[in-house]
């Protein structure tokens, strides 16, 4: 587990492999120290295959100055020696425009299948808009189709996940609370 | 920009908005083989992000914009670069033949780097610029494709009344 919001909280925690950046951090210092970070671990761990799950992704909003610079080049570090270690880097990032509308357009053009999650009363309901049918269009132009929520019928739908792909599941914003839902009687 | 690629023609890429190794990782996996277009010089990218705050790739094909970076200053640097890589493919004869294309990649950013009134001033300056520096004038000049991402602004009303297409691409409907 990599704690970036203990890490910039200062918040410490000595857990056995629960990762922080120690000492002062801002968007260009975080960059560097966790590229630093990324290319150690990478040379240590050997495997060919690794996925990354991250909640919340839009959480960069709340951390960074400039989310839409600073996120896009922690994606970056990748590149400068990590892709050669382990070569197939899938991820599952959870995303709420709410918190972080900047890195929206970024993070759609990354990822290659994009899962909406939408709340209907009490159920949740999640539609393909990216990727799945014809990995190659990449413009998410209508609803594919309608998905049961998790990883199973995820990968089942999408006749099983192919290497490098990064998978944005996109939260519907919550809904504004009613007049109604908070006339409590007292 | 694949098909263009495979038809061995010319592109000139210039990144805006993204770090570089993102766009190429993009690239690779829609099987476009950026090294080897790079290395045959049919590809050139000019990588503006990565002039303003890194990373830089050094390699053949990429080019970086020197000094400080002003709206000013931004039409005439392009411009240098520009007529560089364009000395070197009419070096090795890469003209004939061969259509020309260049994709920016986004221009909805410059707003948001310089301030939307000075990027409105950077695209007036470099109308005027591509008119009259040399790389326009001595070498053939292509196509462009200007992407813009987000909600209209003035430099997009600019942009709408110049071009002379616009294809407008939706996004889902779903979460809006």
């Amino acid at each position: 587990m990599f704690d970036v919001f203990g890490s910039f909280k200062g918040i410490e925690r000595d857990l056995p492999y629960v990762y922080q950046l120690k000492g002062y951090l801002d968007d260009g210092v975080f960059v560097t120290k966790y590229s630093d970070f990324v290319r150690a671990l990478s040379g240590r761990i050997s495997t060919r295959r690794i996925w990354l799950f991250s909640y919340l992704s839009s959480g960069v909003c709340k951390l960074f100055k400039n989310p839409k610079k600073t996120y896009q080049l922690i994606w970056s570090t990748k590149a400068g020696g990590v892709a050669d270690k382990i070569p197939d880097i899938r991820a599952i990032l959870v995303y709420d425009s709410t918190d972080c509308p900047e890195i929206e357009n970024f993070i759609y053009t990354l990822s290659d299948i994009v899962v909406e999650v939408l709340r209907d009363n009490f159920e949740r309901r999640a539609y393909i808009t990216k990727g799945g049918l014809n990995p190659r269009f990449s413009i998410p132009l209508k609803v594919v189709r309608m998905i049961k929520l998790g990883i199973k019928p995820l990968d089942e739908a999408l006749g099983g996940v192919k290497e490098h792909s990064y998978i944005l599941l996109h939260e519907e914003d919550p809904p504004a609370p009613s007049a109604v839902s908070w006339s409590l009687s007292l | 920009m694949k098909n263009k690629l495979e038809e061995d023609n010319l592109i000139g890429f210039f990144n805006i908005s993204h770090a570089l190794p993102i766009p190429i990782e993009l690239m690779k996996k829609r099987d476009i083989n950026v090294e080897e277009y790079l290395d045959s010089l049919n590809l050139a990218m000019i990588d503006t992000f990565g002039s303003l705050y890194g990373p830089r790739i050094e390699r053949r094909g990429v080019w970086y914009l020197s000094g400080s970076l002003s709206y000013e200053l931004l039409s005439r640097k392009y411009a240098d670069v520009v007529r560089a890589h364009k000395e070197l493919w009419k070096k090795e004869n890469m003209f004939e033949g061969r259509e020309l294309w260049g994709i920016a990649m986004d221009v909805s950013e410059y707003s948001s780097i310089f301030g939307e009134a000075n990027a409105l001033g950077y695209f007036e300056v470099s109308a005027e610029v591509r008119r009259r520096h040399k790389a326009y004038r001595e070498y053939p000049t292509g196509t462009n494709i200007w992407v813009f991402s987000g909600k209209p602004d003035r430099v997009f009303s600019s942009l709408y009344r110049r071009v002379e297409y616009v294809v407008r691409t939706g996004g889902s409907e779903l979460t809006p």
